[in-house]
């Protein structure tokens, strides 16, 4: 079955190639150049994934953001140019799942996507476990394996880890983490964040300074694969 | 004027007429066996400690009274005013000149007291004014505490004005109960002919303030304003308040000074980071844009019948120009941000220096025609305050850096270590080096120089911003042939680590 695709995207010369790229990739894609035309195509078809170019001619990207995740818990995958920084963190924070920061190459956006289709396909399978090479955790015990020997973490770091393999693949946050964790207080305390998620990578990668399960998003979050 | 000075001395009086009534009393119920000397040296005693505690105005009435008092009760004819003998009179005469000479001494010496206090407590003003007026940091809040210290002092209301070349009187700060308007034409008048006029002066007696201008070659005209003086006014209070003016004056126009000082090298460092963004536009963008607009131009020209591989060189060209812009306007918006201060160093997250490299060094590792880079981490856990995204963007420029003048077989190494109480950040290549006599200084006036290739300056001056807003340093060591080694400090900030 084609995944279908709704790209909101206002730039002729972004969309121009974009649509005909993402199709001859095998996504059925719809398009739509503004957050009203985006409103009126989501209220008639379903779609595995939506693409939003933060800087479009009717509205922020946060009005979008909040007018999708109010009918539809389908991914959402940000395109932004570097002015709109803070702007990004909000939309994550509001619910966004993955951004992509122009410019970017096709390549990047597909296996974004792809990345991202796969993990919803997993998540509705009502998949408790989280697998990604030899780390397993369940999210419904809660127990954590490392080929196949159970990892001992702090109540920390195991609320940490369970955040980030709530949405695997998903950016969470630094705020986001440490409201979950901590508390609303101490959203500008990301050193406690810094530590606990060294200690947790520590404790899961196998070489803890080119961490292969928890990324980094720089000045972002953190995600995991 | 007597009548007030009087009223004064009542309470001394009734205790006088008291003590002396009592002194009487004693001596004449009691001690009538004492001779007319030693009562008179007793009484000779009231009339001095009258002229030491009080006036000479009431130790001259202690002289007569007592005179009067002895000829009545202790001297022949007793209780009769007839004076029976050239004694007497002689005592009168005695107790006049003691009266006198005591109390003129006396009010001598308690003048001088008073003056030296007065005088102590106005250079102690005086003091105080130039410490508050040193601590001010910018011209206004100088203005505005100094007229409420000068306000305060004198118990009057003051402003401070400045007069324009066109006449215009502009008040810059005023203190005190009321605000008032200085009357116009003495105010012209007073700064014209640069000296202090009003109330108690030559000039201007009945103004009813003080105008003490000052300022005049290169500095703004002003004047020192104090409304109400007192009109009693003695020299050394108008040479007081002159002495408060200039002092004030001399803050204001070397704080003034500072300012333009200040506003100059912010507008030097201005012209600076305009310059280097020039530079680096022509320098960085428009020989890529030149390639790539000329390589689509062939493409697209179909006299030009390109075979397959000619094709395929342009396009690689057009894509390996357009990746080169990508890194050179990263560059220049990091320029940008880090010049419009949108940076602020106070405003920093925690950031532990080990995330951001392996983050930035995952990237490299991404591509696939990637220079294996090796990390050596030879300290974890100690943070520093930073941007994630701008150092992540200096480190990114010193690995492209390296990855460019790399010959070597070894992989480049990204290390971090500590020394003393700076974290190090060090990239290292093996090859020719940097060129000698290579500074990042000069980047954009050496940019003819066949050496510095494309994008080899601006990254390093971004690397050096960079570490500059985060109060590091940049430290570069290259030996020609054997390789360079690039390495920022930066402080290092301990946390509480208890949650």
């Amino acid at each position: 079955m084609t995944s279908q695709l709704l790209l909101i995207e206002d730039d002729a010369h972004i969309f121009q190639f974009l649509v005909p790229s993402l199709s001859a990739k095998g996504f059925h894609v719809k398009h739509a150049l503004t957050k009203h035309q985006a409103e009126a195509l989501l209220s008639v078809n379903t779609f595995d994934i939506v693409i939003l170019d933060l800087g479009l001619p009717d509205g922020k990207g946060e009005d979008v953001i909040r007018a999708i995740r109010a009918i539809s818990d389908v991914p959402i995958l940000i395109l932004s140019a570097k002015q709109e920084e803070s702007d990004k963190v909000n939309c994550l924070n509001l619910g966004a799942d993955d951004y992509l920061v122009k410019p970017f190459g096709i390549d990047e956006l597909v296996a974004r996507i792809r990345a991202s289709l796969r993990r919803s396909a997993m998540m509705t399978m009502r998949d408790h476990e989280y697998q990604h090479e030899g780390l397993t955790i369940n999210r419904v015990t809660g127990i954590v394996t490392k080929h196949n020997k159970e990892v001992h973490l702090s109540p920390i770091e195991h609320q940490l880890l369970m955040m980030l393999a709530a949405k695997p693949g998903s950016i969470v946050t630094h705020s986001q983490l440490l409201a979950g964790v901590w508390g609303q207080e101490y959203l500008s305390d990301t050193h406690y964040l810094r530590i606990h998620i060294g200690r947790l990578r520590a404790k899961i990668e196998d070489v803890p300074a080119t961490p292969e399960y928890i990324l980094t998003e720089l000045g972002i979050g953190y995600r995991l694969i | 004027m007597h009548l007030q000075n009087l009223k004064h001395h009542i309470k001394d009086l009734l205790l006088l007429a008291a003590g002396l009534g009592l002194l009487t009393l004693l001596f004449h119920e009691y001690f009538s066996f004492l001779d007319a000397t030693s009562i008179a040296m007793l009484y000779l005693l009231a009339v001095l400690s009258s002229a030491y505690f009080s006036s000479f105005l009431v130790a001259f009435i202690t002289s007569v009274f007592s005179f009067l008092l002895i000829n009545y009760f202790f001297v022949e004819p007793k209780y009769t005013f007839q004076v029976g003998s050239m004694h007497s009179w002689l005592l009168l005469l005695t107790f006049l000149i003691v009266s006198f000479v005591v109390s003129t001494i006396i009010k001598q010496l308690k003048d001088q007291k008073l003056n030296a206090e007065k005088s102590s407590a106005q250079s102690q003003f005086l003091k105080s004014l130039a410490e508050s007026l040193s601590e001010q940091k910018n011209s206004q809040a100088l203005l505005d505490t100094g007229c409420a210290l000068i306000s305060s002092k004198l118990g009057r209301a003051v402003i401070i004005v400045r007069l324009t070349e066109d006449k215009q009187c502009i008040l810059l700060s005023h203190a005190g109960v009321h605000k008032f308007i200085p009357n116009q034409p003495s105010l012209r008048w007073a700064v014209e002919s640069s000296k202090m006029i009003g109330t108690g002066t030559k000039d201007w007696p009945d103004l009813q303030q003080w105008i003490m201008p000052f300022g005049r070659f290169q500095t703004p005209v002003c004047a020192l304003v104090i409304d109400q003086p007192p009109i009693d006014a003695k020299e050394a209070e108008l040479l007081f308040v002159t002495l408060i003016c200039n002092q004030f004056a001399t803050a204001y126009f070397r704080c003034l000074s500072q300012e333009q000082v200040q506003k100059s090298e912010i507008r030097a460092k201005e012209e600076s980071f305009k310059k280097t963004l020039l530079a680096s536009l022509s320098h960085d963008m428009r020989t890529p844009l030149t390639a790539i607009l000329g390589s689509t131009n062939a493409l697209l020209d179909s006299q030009l019948n390109l075979d397959e591989k000619q094709r395929l060189d342009l396009t690689y060209s057009i894509r390996f120009e357009s990746e080169y812009l990508i890194r050179a306007s990263e560059n220049v918006l990091a320029l940008v941000k880090l010049n419009t201060g949108s940076v602020d160093s106070s405003k920093m997250d925690w950031q532990l220096p080990e995330e951001i490299i392996s983050a930035v060094v995952s990237r490299y590792k991404a591509r696939v025609d990637g220079q294996p880079i090796a990390i050596k981490l030879s300290q974890t856990g100690l943070f520093i305050k930073a941007d994630a995204l701008l150092l992540a963007q200096a480190l990114a420029n010193l690995i492209d850096n390296a990855i460019k003048w790399h010959t070597g077989e070894n992989p480049i190494e990204v290390c971090l270590y500590q020394e003393n109480a700076l974290l190090s950040i060090a990239v290292k290549n093996q090859g020719k080096g940097f060129p000698e006599g290579y500074a990042i200084e000069n980047f954009g006036k050496t940019s003819s120089d066949g050496v510095l290739s494309r994008g080899f300056g601006l990254g390093l001056v971004i690397v050096k911003e960079i570490v500059n807003v985060h109060n590091g340093l940049l430290e570069i060591q290259s030996l020609p042939s054997v390789g360079a080694t690039v390495t920022m400090r930066f402080p290092i900030v301990y946390v509480d680590e208890t949650l």
